[in-house]
């Protein structure tokens, strides 16, 4: 897709020249460079409280003489890890992610890049006053909107300053041709000033009154994950797996109806069953969640049609397992999320005359089967289950891939330690499958048990520990991966002559440039 | 599809109306509720918390005791929040007018703390399972929360406040543990913590009706955390 040449009826008015190859590199090296690099920094940090908080769940007492430490307690730590991981690594590595490719496919110079790297710097210190917050006992007292109030304004303005540059770099795009990783772009970066200006206004400057609260907290984490963070990876899978089978994507129409049924349903949701608010705002988002499927079969069938036939044509490439296993555990994660937003029916009728009927209560009783799921699920350590799958799984998996692709084509510079990056991948991927499915096998057996109100509630939390020790294996196992990528980025920034393949733009490039 | 304004215009749509349903008629619904009279002698429903729980509130939230506690009984039929005395109704929208933030929780580590208070009301006890739950709870995987208290040298005669240690718990001799105010704080919104008041949409159940949730208010001597249901009592599920 990128040898596309402009279509030559385009308006000359809106067509600009074409940028050359070098000239984008030159424009986004820097901005790009900064996201990308304390990205990394700040993932090792969230594996690190990760960790922690991973192993402070079976073992309280740890770690020895800091167990009495306020800033260390469960309650702050987690939180931390979670603001740091979403905020601090995925909302960093998706807008310099997004701004190359944005600037790739546009064939347009970074606008602003000194501008970008600013709000970028900007955005950091929001993180750094974010994380410190919390530890100091801060917190918002939202789930997924953990930020205090007093660091909130600094990400917003932070974030709509690099939007604004990365929204400018594709309005003057040479390149008329829009493909699908730039719809998926523009719908992330205009969703999170929407949905973040709302909830930081009707929960921690004005809020709500009463469970009006926790409805739109829900709502707000919901699009966090599944539209937000959910179009960053998907803009990265859909530019990066093409173009690592060297095949065009499949069908551009297919994704296209991907894209818009995901903007229709991905927005409404987060309220699940039993919780004390009007009912019919669980049903909302329980219908919503089963529409969720037309896009993920839409993407999947898309990929899965471009990548058909081409495991053995392809020699090795250490990058491509990671949007491979991207994807997989974005498919995995959505099924799983979907399931737990069903609502068991209160009843399901057993009789069927013709065949409407018959099928109308086939489905009735597969989805009381799946919400009955849904009801054993509700409160154990299956919802942190998918959405570790859904973080490590897939959207740190994806965009680690798009580093470890983007960095030395930005830089010039090539890998210190290459083989590293296949090291990384299995750390990664072992540790997310690891972390994931034993919360989600450990959180259906612990809520088994505490739907059955014989056995004891201390029992239902002692039968959960040895699922949440193998939680910490693998949470252990994603550190040791992300250190991986930290080193080796460490090392290329330190070697790289940047001078010469990078000159900054505020300083007038060398006689060699 | 090459035109960005379309893109925008598309995106803007559909976030507005997931707003519009899920942001904005739900403020209108929820938004605007009022307090509530209740009978027999028509007082009203809910009382805000006193200034002292507002505070322990406050030590909930920055210790983020709702990432392991949820503050929600299901109605009946949903898991068996009745079954394990968590509640003598199901809790609904009214229980938290007044809250800010509104910590409803998501995880069940600890057990459900909606009716807490009336589960049991005493302070020490309280204290004690806050300053390290293996007293009250042999077992449990909370954390102690030391720093909600304070070891200092008895000076004179022993504070009346000091927590009343025994065995592997107890303080070198010659010290003493008190509470610090959050302790006292968080202790007292945890008490404050009752949804026990019949509403139109949540009456409790007659009493001597077979529910299984009638006795379950009385809590077993000094188990806070452990589940009350005897082995031997038919459960309704």
């Amino acid at each position: 897709m990128m040898s596309v040449q402009a279509p030559a009826t385009e308006s000359v008015s809106r067509t600009q020249a074409a940028v050359p190859p070098m000239e984008i590199n030159r424009s986004s090296c820097l901005p790009v460079t900064m996201l990308l690099a304390s990205s990394v920094g700040w993932l090792v940090v969230a594996s690190v409280l990760g960790l922690v908080s991973a192993i402070k769940l079976h073992a309280p007492g740890f770690p020895g003489f800091l167990s009495g430490a306020s800033w260390l307690t469960y309650g702050r730590v987690y939180p931390a890890y979670s603001f740091v991981l979403i905020y601090g690594f995925a909302a960093l590595a998706g807008l310099g992610l997004g701004l190359w490719i944005l600037a790739r496919l546009s064939r347009a110079a970074v606008f602003g890049p000194v501008a970008t790297t600013i709000a970028g710097l900007f955005w950091n210190l929001g993180v750094l006053v974010g994380t410190l917050g919390i530890l100091a006992g801060a917190g918002s007292g939202y789930e997924g909107l953990e930020v205090p109030g007093f660091a909130s304004p600094i990400l917003l303005a932070a974030y709509l300053a690099i939007a604004l540059c990365a929204t400018l770099t594709f309005h003057f795009r040479s390149e008329r041709e829009m493909y699908v990783s730039q719809w998926y772009l523009l719908m992330a970066l205009f969703w999170f000033p929407w949905i973040f200006s709302t909830a930081e206004m009707l929960l921690v400057y004005f809020p709500s009154r009463g469970v009006a609260q926790a409805v739109i907290a829900g709502w707000f984490t919901h699009n966090l994950y599944w539209i937000w963070l959910a179009s960053f990876g998907l803009a990265a899978i859909f530019y990066f797996l093409p173009k690592l089978a060297g095949r065009p994507l499949h069908s551009r129409g297919l994704a296209m109806f991907g894209f818009w049924s995901l903007a229709c349903f991905g927005g409404w949701g987060g309220v699940q069953g039993g919780t004390p608010v009007p009912s019919w705002l669980a049903s909302v988002s329980g219908a919503a969640g089963i529409m969720m499927l037309v896009p993920l079969l839409a993407v999947a069938t898309n990929w899965h049609l471009t990548m058909k036939g081409t495991d053995q044509k392809l020699g090795p490439n250490p990058i491509l397992p990671f949007f491979k296993f991207g994807a997989f555990c974005f498919i995995v994660a959505s099924l799983l999320q979907i399931i737990s937003l069903l609502r068991a029916p209160s009843s399901v009728s057993a009789h069927h005359q013709d065949l409407s009927e018959t099928i109308q209560s086939t489905f009735a009783v597969v989805f009381g089967l799946l919400g009955q799921i849904a009801e054993v699920a509700r409160f154990t350590h299956y919802g942190n289950g998918v959405s570790s799958l859904f973080l490590f799984g897939f959207f740190v998996m994806v965009a680690v891939g798009g580093i470890y692709y983007v960095v030395p084509r930005l830089t010039q510079c090539e890998w210190p330690a290459p083989a590293l990056m296949k090291f990384h991948f299995r750390c990664g991927a072992a540790g997310a499958a690891f972390l994931g499915a034993s919360l989600i096998i450990g959180g259906i057996r612990q809520g088994a048990a505490m739907n059955n109100p014989n056995l004891a509630f201390l029992d239902t939390v002692r039968g959960t520990v040895p699922f949440l020790g193998m939680g910490t294996l693998g949470m252990l196992l994603l550190l040791v991966g992300n250190c991986a990528l930290a080193i080796n980025f460490a090392r290329l920034l330190m070697n790289c002559r940047c001078s010469e393949c990078c000159p900054s733009p505020i300083t007038s490039p060398g006689g060699r440039a | 599809m090459n035109q960005g304004p379309i893109i925008f215009l598309g995106v803007y749509l559909a976030m507005a109306l997931s707003w519009l349903g899920m942001v904005f008629v739900p403020e209108m619904q929820l938004g605007r509720m009022q307090e509530t009279t209740v009978p027999p002698a028509g007082a009203r429903y809910p009382a805000p918390r006193n200034g002292l729980a507002q505070e322990g509130r406050d030590v909930y939230r920055a210790n983020g005791c709702y990432y392991c506690h949820t503050q929600q009984v299901r109605a009946r039929g949903f898991g068996a929040d009745f079954e394990r005395g968590w509640g003598a109704r199901h809790s609904v929208a009214p229980d938290y007018l007044y809250d800010r933030p509104v910590m409803l929780g998501n995880l069940r580590v600890g057990p459900d703390l909606a009716n807490i208070g009336v589960r049991q009301p005493d302070a020490a006890t309280h204290l004690l399972h806050l300053y390290n739950p293996q007293i009250t709870a042999k077992g449990s995987t909370m954390p102690p929360y030391k720093f909600l208290f304070e070891k200092r040298k008895i000076s004179g005669s022993p504070s009346p406040e000091a927590l009343k240690l025994s065995g592997e718990f107890a303080p070198e001799p010659g010290f003493e543990v008190v509470p610090k105010p959050e302790a006292l704080a968080l202790v007292a919104y945890l008490q404050s913590l009752r949804a026990d008041v019949p509403l139109f949409e949540a009456p409790l159940p007659l009493p001597g009706k077979k529910t299984g949730a009638s006795s379950t208010n009385q809590p077993p001597a000094g188990a806070t955390n452990a589940n009350p249901a005897p082995a031997g009592q038919p459960q309704a599920k």
